[in-house]
């Protein structure tokens, strides 16, 4: 009660000491603040660009590496992506799942091809037709290119670039027993008057045939060229590589694609840093869209940096200006500690008091800065959409990618810096004035207690002599 | 009829160390202090009467022996609480919060204490400002827009209100001329004879000490009475 009381009427029969210290703190604040405010923002925009660029983090082999170092061919096998790795990584926690496929193929003499290039709007196919010398039509084997999944919705229908027009998805028993069938493309189905249900005979290299069942007929495919291109199990391509390769155990272990889906995209980094020394070669690498990530928070790294500086330059600048003021607050008050400490008083209350009235000029200061911070940052913010976040070049690595000869789409989120300018904002949340609340009392505390705590460590005699 | 001892110094040491040299300012000092009597204890200057005042309010700490305060070791009482519920202490100056009217000064002596402060703590403030010649209008005022003496009559109203039956005094009339000085001394006088406190006031003064019950002077680092007026 005495301290409530004594706190408050010192602060209101002394006001230009509260003014003064108010106006000190206010524009420490407020400079402590905008700085924060600002790296909160870019903090956010951060995440914002790692949420849309996905939960997706893709086992590769370095290639670029490989021919930089001019890797001797027997060396290849470095590059090979390796399924039991793949699935000692996805025991980490975070991973809800893996994706790996292998590829292989399939002919056909019978079926058209899917595959088509387009001259003046019309759609040429290759159907592998020619002429003997005597002019007779030939037709040469139609080839199909198998990619074989470990999951009954493979990674593109589920990530939405394909979608079934007809029929269902394998059951998760046919994916792993490697029963035989195919998800075909419309055109294929169209052209060979497949429908669901139906089944295709094809052939392999050793001329083993196979008949697939026809499950689903897909579309979304954007290149004419992948109309031949059939989604199977992992089962069924490693069972057709065993029939022609019996001998070649090792590498069948080996598959073209690894994708790990995680839970959150904001685990992507952690995740990256904890399964890159499960990777059996340095050709290995776990990308996370590194590369576009990196490129697209480049402009906002300097004005981090920039704002980080002015936050611990202000943070120590800070300390130490407050410090002096209250040791000449406190110094100013020595005789009034000594006259407490005579009455009996405990040097914590007396801390505590002086705290207390330090605090009620901080909380004034916090609201006032709070509200300058949030203007003055929003220049900042203006200038930072408008000089900085803007498009240089297209962020590289987006788009498809090939595989063996098949296109795989990328698994990565599209963003550019449209997109991040458009969600950068300042406003301050709640969790924001929450964040600099606690910054804001621990440095007043701090700044208090250090001359509190000197004088009082003196004997209370000490105290009053001086 | 036996004595009744409010305070006691017994073999009472503090030296300092000055330009490498120990200085001496107690030197085995013993005396006791009898309930309810008005003491003053003189001295030229530097001869430790200050610091005598100082060990036995618990501002500081002797150097060897005991300081007992109705038959217990102020040690042991411990001296934060000491200072708190069993005593209390007037200086030359700096005795009151500059922030507080005549009244708050008065009253904060409820706040420091461990008894149960009474509910009625401004009414009984202005009552006790009153005993000593301060008016409510006074009393109402900022202290530094009182004069010496009645700012010493605040802080003899405020120790008379932390209810304690030791008053000590370092020099409380120093800074005053010799009417107010007289008046501050018959309230004192007044604290012993009416409200039998024991009051033990360091002077330079021979007027003071001729108003006291028991004059002291401290003589290398010994108290030796002058006189008893009993």
């Amino acid at each position: 009660m005495r301290i409530l009381k004594h706190g408050f009427l010192s602060l209101i029969r002394k006001p230009a000491k509260v003014l003064m210290i108010f106006a000190i703190l206010f524009v420490v604040f407020s400079l402590l603040f905008t700085g924060v405010i600002i790296q909160n923002s870019i903090d956010e925009s951060k995440v914002y660009i790692r949420k849309q660029l996905g939960a997706a983090v893709e086992y590769k082999a370095d290639y670029q590496k490989a021919y930089s170092e001019e890797l001797a061919e027997e060396d290849y096998m470095k590059l090979q992506l390796s399924k039991t790795v793949a699935e000692d990584i996805a025991t980490d926690s975070v991973v809800s799942q893996v994706y790996y496929t292998n590829s292989n193929s399939l002919m056909s003499n019978s079926m058209k091809t899917a595959e088509y290039w387009e001259r003046d709007g019309q759609k040429e196919y290759y159907d592998n037709t020619y002429f003997d010398e005597e002019g007779n039509e030939i037709k040469d084997n139609v080839y199909f290119q198998l990619n074989g999944g470990n999951v009954a919705e493979p990674l593109e229908f589920s990530e939405g670039n394909y979608f079934l027009l007809d029929g269902n998805f394998p059951t998760e028993a046919q994916v792993k027993d490697g029963y035989p069938y195919a998800l075909i493309t419309r055109e294929l189905a169209e052209r060979n008057n497949l429908v669901v249900g139906d089944f295709m005979e094809l052939f392999d290299w050793e001329e083993n045939t196979y008949e697939l069942e026809v499950l689903g007929i897909y579309d979304g495919i954007q290149e004419g060229h992948m109309g031949n291109t059939f989604f199977v199990s992992y089962e069924f391509n490693r069972n057709m590589m065993m029939a022609m390769y019996p001998e070649e155990t090792e590498v069948m272990e080996y598959v073209n694609r690894i994708i790990f889906m995680l839970d959150d995209p904001l685990e992507v980094d952690g995740f990256v840093e904890r399964s890159t020394s499960k990777l059996p070669s340095e050709y290995n690498y776990l990308d996370a869209a590194t590369t576009q990530f990196d490129t697209l928070t480049k402009p906002l790294d300097l004005i981090s940096l920039i704002a980080s500086l002015l936050i611990w330059v202000v943070f120590g600048a800070g300390i130490i200006i407050i410090i002096a003021i209250v040791s000449i607050f406190v110094r100013d008050r020595k005789f009034e500690v000594g006259l407490l400490l005579s009455c009996g008083e405990s040097k914590f209350r007396i801390i505590l008091q002086f705290v207390y009235e330090i605090l009620c000029i901080g909380l004034v200061a916090f609201v006032l800065a709070i509200l300058m911070s949030n203007v003055s940052s929003t220049f900042v913010s203006d200038w930072i959409v408008e000089n900085q976040l803007v498009e240089e070049e297209s962020a590289p690595g987006q788009g498809n990618n090939m595989y063996y000869g098949y296109y795989d789409t990328s698994v990565f989120g599209d963003v550019d810096m449209n997109n991040i300018a458009e969600d950068f904002n300042v406003s301050i949340n709640q969790e924001v004035i929450f964040k600099l609340f606690v910054i804001n009392i621990a440095l007043l505390i701090f700044a208090s207690l250090v001359p509190l705590s000197i004088i009082m460590m003196f004997k209370p005699r000490q105290v009053l002599q001086d | 009829m036996e004595k009744e001892i409010q305070f006691e110094l017994k073999n009472v040491s503090y030296s300092y160390i000055d330009g490498g040299k120990k200085r001496v300012i107690l030197n085995g000092l013993s005396y006791a202090f009898e309930k309810g009597k008005f003491y003053t204890i003189l001295g030229p200057s530097g001869s430790g009467k200050s610091t005598l005042l100082a060990l036995a309010s618990a501002l500081d700490k002797p150097e060897s022996g005991t300081i007992e305060y109705e038959g217990e070791n102020i040690q042991k009482i411990g001296f934060t609480k000491y200072r708190r519920n069993c005593m209390a202490i007037i200086f030359q100056k700096y005795n009151l919060t500059d922030y507080l009217n005549g009244v708050e000064n008065v009253e904060s002596s409820f706040y420091i204490t461990d008894k149960k402060a009474p509910p009625n703590k401004k009414e009984l403030s202005y009552k006790i400002l009153s005993s000593v010649g301060i008016v409510q209008s006074k009393a109402d005022r900022r202290v530094n827009k009182l004069s010496g003496g009645e700012q010493q009559r605040v802080a003899i109203a405020r120790a008379l209100a932390k209810d304690v039956s030791l008053v000590f005094g370092d020099e409380p009339t120093g800074a005053l001329d010799t009417a107010t000085s007289n008046e501050v001394i018959e309230l004192f006088k007044r604290l012993s004879r009416e409200y039998g406190k024991t009051i033990i006031l360091v002077t330079h003064s021979d007027d003071v000490a001729a108003s006291s019950d028991i004059a002291l002077r401290l003589n290398e680092g010994k108290l030796e009475e002058m006189k008893g007026n009993e």
